[in-house]
């Protein structure tokens, strides 16, 4: 132990003593010493004294120490903003203590939180970064309405390399003679009218193939789609194209579309705590088979797998969800997932439901993937009756 | 227009016309299979797959007398006959075809005035997108090969016509011959 840190003891255990807080008055190296043994053990060092040196070297001049890089400090520290010094979270100019603990300290780097926010721990903010959802890639449904997501390429063949592939929202008219790419957005892109040609299909789908051409301009869909007793479509899934014949410019893609689903859907389903299942292939890489289940009830959650058989990857990820919408958690990813977000919305009413969602992921030994897919809900077959 | 398709061939699939036979009578009726090989198409295999074909040809020279689907074959859009310049066109859209085989089987006579060689001719009739697509486990596009074809249309041979016109009169007289005898 050296004569400082000897000192500071001695020094501690006589303000202790003594409890003259008031007539106390630390210089800056002594509080240096004090808050690193407070930072060390905060139980060794009374909280009026902590209180005392973190005002005096809140007060201290930039000039006073070696700081650290500001920018570097707004990036990762929490402490960093104007209200640091009032928050039970910040240890005030931690920077400024590096000299007597060693090298310049860049941030308060505080461990990751691996327990449930929800379950006791006083620090509820601090696991907020692990627990949350990622962010949205596309903007999320709205209960009852219209609600798809695509893939955008340039060109006419609807598949590009991942890196040249974009997510947009997707909006298809209930009949199928037109269709909206980022509706809204600032990439809408808008169908000329189509004729749509509805032939049946199998595994309850049927086949459309809607064209349209004005002028230059050219469009089309070739489709799974399930269409409802007055032949509107209520879920629609694979290829879209539009373009100018002319320039030979064009966009193309493939979505997963339907209506999501209303209040009175989610409320049936969550007020019974019912949970529900879908599968089905994914559009870009239809050798990929997406599987998710989500179990309603007052607080909603999912979670879903994706395997490729044929290119020999897997991956699962889970989180809750919010009414029609649902995201990926980070910390819910499987350990080979690098980084990732999967988004979807559910569609449909219960018995006839969907889910359109989105994939962004990036694999352990496998690389970058993004797709879209329509999932169906997997509804038991009617049992035999004794 | 066609530069956006073209240059999406790369995919080995094909969908080509296959005549009866490579050399038709004056006058006589032959058939064209439509055959596809969609097993480098995308998708599972077996798969099923569908798409829609303008056929064209010199109506001076052939006559289309119909179009009949392989088994499990469907039409999207059944034949329809039209023209473009001074070509007859046939318009057809399939589904449901297997990874190979025959699509569909055209049905033709040649005219009496046919030239030495009738073409026929194929290719998607959307050129800008495409329309062919594999059904299996979702639907995606793909870019078949074209492979068109010809017959060579010939005349009746003279050696053959006199045989012909010589067994008539051989029956002729043979029939004369027998109703003479009766009569005695």
């Amino acid at each position: 132990m050296s004569f400082q840190r000897l000192a500071l003891l001695l020094l501690i255990g006589f303000w202790s003593i003594t409890g003259q807080a008031a007539s106390f008055d630390p210089d800056d190296q002594d509080c240096a010493s004090i808050l690193q043994r407070w930072a060390e053990n905060p139980g060794s060092v009374p909280q009026q004294m902590v209180d005392l040196c973190k005002e005096n070297m809140a007060n201290l001049a930039p000039a006073a120490g070696p700081t650290a890089t500001p920018t570097a400090s707004a990036a990762t520290d929490p402490c960093s903003g104007p209200d640091a010094a009032n928050s039970v979270l910040c240890w005030g100019p931690w920077s400024s203590l590096a000299p007597a603990a060693g090298p310049a300290v860049a941030s308060l780097d505080f461990p990751d939180f691996e327990g449930d926010c929800e379950n006791g721990n006083e620090l509820d903010g601090r696991c907020t970064p692990l627990l949350a959802d990622s962010p949205p890639i596309l903007e999320g449904c709205t209960p009852g309405a219209p609600c798809g997501f695509a893939t955008i390429v340039d060109g006419v063949t609807s598949s590009a390399d991942v890196e040249d592939t974009q997510f947009l929202r997707f909006d298809l008219d209930p009949k199928g003679r037109s269709f909206t790419i980022d509706p809204n957005g600032t990439n809408e892109i808008g169908s000329v009218p189509m004729s749509t040609n509805v032939q049946t299909h199998r595994d309850g789908y049927e086949n459309m193939r809607s064209t349209g051409v004005l002028g230059e301009e050219q469009s089309r869909i070739v489709a799974r789609v399930i269409r409802d007793e007055e032949d509107t479509i209520e879920l629609a899934a694979d290829v879209w194209g539009h373009g100018n014949r002319v320039t030979g410019s064009a966009n193309s893609g493939y979505f997963a579309w339907g209506t999501a689903t209303s209040i009175s859907g989610l409320n049936l389903l969550n007020g019974n705590g019912i949970s529900v299942s879908f599968t089905g292939p994914m559009s870009v890489d239809n050798g990929t088979i997406g599987s998710v289940t989500v179990d309603f009830g007052s607080r909603p959650i999912w979670e879903g797998n994706w395997e490729n058989a044929a290119d020999a990857w897997s991956f699962s990820a889970g989180g809750s969800v919010d009414g029609v919408n649902f995201i990926s958690q980070p910390g819910q990813f499987s350990a080979n997932v690098q980084t990732g977000v999967v988004q979807g919305a559910l569609l449909g009413e219960p018995g006839r439901m969907g889910i359109t969602h989105i994939i962004d992921v990036t694999l352990d030994g496998v690389g970058h993937i993004e797709d879209v897919g329509l999932l169906r809900e997997i509804v038991a077959a009617p049992g035999i009756a004794p | 227009m066609a530069l956006a398709l073209a240059a999406t061939t790369a995919q080995a699939a094909t969908i080509a016309l296959l005549p009866s036979s490579a050399t038709v009578a004056q006058g006589a009726a032959f058939t064209v299979d439509l055959n596809l090989d969609a097993s480098d198409a995308p998708g599972a295999h077996p798969g099923l797959y569908g798409g829609q074909i303008v056929l064209d040809f010199d109506p001076g020279q052939l006559q289309y007398t119909g179009f009949t689907l392989a088994n499990g074959v469907s039409f999207f859009s059944a034949p329809v006959v039209g023209s473009s310049g001074d070509r007859t066109t046939i318009t057809l859209g399939f589904d449901n075809a297997a990874d190979t085989g025959r699509v569909g089987t055209f049905s033709f006579t040649t005219l009496p005035s046919a030239g030495t060689t009738a073409t026929l001719n194929i290719e998607d009739s959307d050129q800008f997108f495409g329309t062919f697509v594999s059904y299996t486990p979702t639907y995606q596009p793909f870019y078949p090969t074209f492979v068109d074809t010809s017959v060579q249309v010939v005349p009746l041979p003279g050696a053959a016509v006199l045989f012909l016109t010589a067994l008539g009169v051989a029956a002729t007289r043979a029939r004369r011959l027998v109703i003479a005898r009766i009569g005695a």
